[in-house]
C-alpha cells in the first residue's frame, strides 16, 4: 500500500486529542525551604542552597507582574505581594516554594547525580490554593517531595529584554503570501 | 495518467473546515476541486516519480555539499557573503530538514521532467497530506473506488516521523511564524504544528513580524521569551535581507528549513544540475542568463533564480505561443530552461509535486492551472492510484 493506512488531526481536528499525556516527564523535587529541601535529603545541602539562590535570582526576573498591590493581592493573598524596585517598581507575589527539576529523562533517584543536568526556579501559591504554579502559571499539582512535571514546565524559558521588533516581513507586505 | 470526473462528497466544504482546511477556496475561486480526480497507475508512480525523485534529491544534496565550499558557486546563486559561512555551518553540522516539493512535468509516459524543486518553503501539504488521504478513504467507503484503489502519499507519517527523530535533541519549544494575516501560509503551519506536536514537541505560534531581537542578539517572543527553534514559512533569502537578518548567524536559533536550503531553493540549482549532469532524462536543459543574453527565443522559458507561484516567469513555446506572469522578482538573476509543455487534460495544465520529507521520497500532490504557467491560482485536485 503507497498510503498511510490511520491518520488522526491533534490540533486541527473536529475533536482535539488532548496533547499532556504525549508529552515527556521530567523527575523534580518541590519544596516550600531550604530547610525543608534539606530534611527530606533527597539532595546534598549545599545543591539544595545553590539551587534556592539560582531560583531566587529567576523570581526576580520572572515573577508575575502587577501594577497595583491590590492586583497582586488578589491573586496571591493579602500580605503575599512586596514591590520590587529593580524590576521597575511592579509588585511581585512572593517566592513561597521552589522546584529543580531534572533537564535528563529518566527515573527519580539517579537526575540529581547528573552534573548540572537539573534546573531550578521559584514556584507560588494563589490566594486560597494548595496548589502550585509556575511564573508562567502552569499548575504543577498540590504535593512537595518528589514528583513529575512535563518537559517543558522542567525547563522554564530564559527571557531576554527585546530591543525591537518588526525586523522580519516587510518583503511579505510587499510580495504578498509565500505558497510555493 | 488520466483525469476522470467523480462526483463531489456531500458537505465537503463544512467537512473541510471543521479540520482547519479553511483555504479550500480562494478569493472565491475554487482552490480544492474534487469534481475530478487524476488516476495513476502503480508503475507509472513508482518508476516514473517516486524512483527519480529519490535520485533528483541525492543530487540536489550532492549539490549542496559542493556549493557551500565554492564561493564562486554561492555567488552565482546570489546568496549575500554574510550568511555563507553560516549556511556552511548548518551543512556540515547536517542541521535537520524537514521538506521539499519537486515539480514535474508528467503526462503518464516518457520521462517526468523536473521543472523545479521548491525546497525552502513549499505549500498545498495540508490538502495533499491529509485531506486529500481522507477524500479517498470516503470515496472508497462511498463505493465510487474500489478497495483495491490507493493513494501515493505517506506525506504526513513521516512528517511525523521526522519531527519525533528530531524531538529529542531539539530546544523546546519549537515556534511556528508566518505572514500575519496570510490564512493559506497559516493554514500550513498549523498543519505542520499539529504534525509537531503529534511527535511530542511542545510548540509556540508566532507571526514573522512579532518577532524580535533582544539585547545579546537573541530572537524573542511578544513574552520576552527567547526563541531557541523555529520553523519559518517565510523565504530564507528574505530574512537575509531584511532588517533583522543580520542577527541571524550569531542568534543560536535553530531554524527550519535550515539556512543551507537557501541553495535548493534557487533557481540557479537548475542550470548546477544540468552541467554536472547533462542529459540526465529527469533533466532539462537550462543556463545562467548572461548580461548579454539575447531576447527568449521559441521553446525556452525564463526564470528568475527567486521566484513562486510562477511570479515573473515568461514563456515562448514552440509553436510561438507566449506566456508571461508578473511579479515582483524582476530584481534578481535569471535562468533559462528549455520548454516542456504540461499534459493537458480538457482545460487543464497539470503539474506533478512529488513530496520528499527529510530525505525519502512521500507522495504526490496534483496542481492544475488553466495557463502555461502554473500559478498561485492553480487549483488541487487529489489523485487515486487503480491499477
Amino acid at each position: 500500500m503507497k498510503r498511510s493506512k490511520v491518520l488522526k488531526l491533534a490540533v486541527l481536528g473536529a475533536a482535539p486529542m488532548l496533547l499532556i499525556g504525549c508529552e515527556e516527564e521530567r523527575p523534580a523535587l518541590i519544596y516550600e525551604s531550604v530547610q525543608q529541601c534539606i530534611i527530606a535529603a533527597n539532595l546534598p545541602e549545599q545543591t539544595c542552597r545553590e539551587d534556592y539562590a539560582k531560583a531566587e535570582v529567576a523570581h526576580a526576573a520572572t515573577a508575575p507582574r502587577y501594577f497595583s498591590d491590590a492586583d497582586c493581592q488578589a491573586d496571591f493573598g493579602s500580605g503575599q505581594c512586596q514591590q520590587n524596585v529593580q524590576s521597575g517598581g511592579y509588585f511581585m507575589p512572593f517566592m513561597t516554594g521552589y522546584m529543580i527539576a531534572s533537564m535528563m529523562q529518566g527515573g527519580a533517584g539517579n537526575w540529581q547525580r547528573t552534573p548540572g543536568g537539573h534546573s531550578a526556579q521559584p514556584l507560588y501559591r494563589t490566594a486560597g490554593s494548595t496548589e502550585w504554579r509556575t511564573a508562567d502559571n502552569t499548575q504543577i499539582g498540590n504535593r512537595s517531595g518528589a514528583v513529575t512535571v512535563r518537559k517543558s514546565t522542567a525547563v522554564p524559558p530564559t527571557r531576554a529584554v527585546t530591543m525591537s521588533r518588526s525586523g522580519f516581513g516587510s518583503s511579505a507586505s510587499a510580495r504578498g503570501g509565500w505558497g510555493g | 495518467m488520466r483525469r476522470i470526473a467523480i462526483p463531489e462528497r456531500v458537505a465537503w466544504r463544512a467537512q473541510a473546515s471543521q479540520l482547519g482546511f479553511h483555504f479550500h477556496t480562494i478569493d472565491d475561486a475554487p482552490y480544492w476541486v474534487e469534481d475530478a480526480y487524476y488516476q495513476l497507475t502503480l508503475k507509472q508512480i513508482e518508476e516514473d516519480i517516486e524512483a527519480p525523485s529519490a535520485v533528483l534529491h541525492q543530487l540536489a544534496m550532492t549539490l549542496v555539499d559542493e556549493v557551500v565550499k565554492d564561493e564562486a558557486l554561492l555567488r552565482q546563486l546570489e546568496i549575500p557573503e554574510p550568511y555563507w559561512d553560516w549556511i556552511a555551518r548548518s551543512w556540515h553540522e547536517r542541521h535537520p530538514h524537514l521538506y521539499g516539493r519537486m515539480d514535474f512535468s508528467y503526462s503518464g509516459t516518457g520521462p517526468a521532467k523536473l521543472l523545479e524543486l521548491n525546497y525552502d518553503t513549499p505549500t498545498s501539504l495540508y490538502e495533499a497530506a491529509y485531506f486529500q488521504w481522507l477524500w479517498l478513504e470516503q470515496i472508497i467507503a462511498r463505493g465510487d473506488l474500489p478497495k483495491a484503489a490507493d493513494q501515493y502519499n505517506a506525506i504526513q507519517e513521516l512528517l511525523i516521523a521526522a519531527f519525533s527523530k528530531l524531538a529529542n535533541g531539539l530546544p523546546q519549544p519549537l515556534y511556528f511564524a508566518s505572514v500575519k494575516d496570510h490564512l493559506e501560509d497559516r493554514g500550513t503551519v498549523l498543519y505542520l504544528r499539529d504534525c509537531a506536536a503529534q511527535a511530542g514537541i511542545s510548540t509556540e505560534l508566532i507571526d514573522i513580524e512579532d518577532i524580535g531581537i533582544a539585547v545579546g542578539g537573541r530572537f524573542t517572543d511578544l513574552d520576552n521569551r527567547v526563541i531557541t527553534s523555529m520553523f519559518k514559512l517565510y523565504p530564507l533569502e528574505h530574512l537575509f535581507r531584511e532588517e533583522f537578518g543580520p542577527y541571524l548567524p550569531d542568534s543560536q536559533l535553530q531554524l527550519f528549513e535550515p539556512p543551507w536550503k537557501a541553495i535548493l531553493s534557487n533557481k540557479g540549482v537548475l542550470p548546477m544540475l544540468w552541467q554536472r549532469y547533462p542529459n540526465h532524462p529527469n533533466l532539462l536543459e537550462a543556463y545562467f542568463e548572461k548580461a548579454d543574453e539575447p531576447a527568449l527565443s521559441k521553446g525556452w522559458v525564463r526564470k528568475p533564480l527567486h521566484s513562486r507561484e510562477g511570479a515573473n516567469v515568461q514563456l515562448i513555446a514552440p509553436d510561438g505561443t507566449h506566456a508571461s506572469q508578473a511579479g515582483p522578482y524582476a530584481d534578481g538573476g535569471f535562468i533559462r530552461q528549455r520548454y516542456h509543455a504540461l499534459p493537458q487534460f480538457d482545460e487543464w495544465r497539470a503539474v506533478v509535486g512529488a513530496w520528499i520529507i527529510a530525505d525519502t521520497p512521500a507522495g504526490l500532490g496534483m496542481r492544475e492551472d488553466s495557463g502555461l504557467i502554473t500559478r498561485d491560482s492553480a487549483r488541487f485536485v487529489p489523485h487515486a492510484i487503480v491499477g
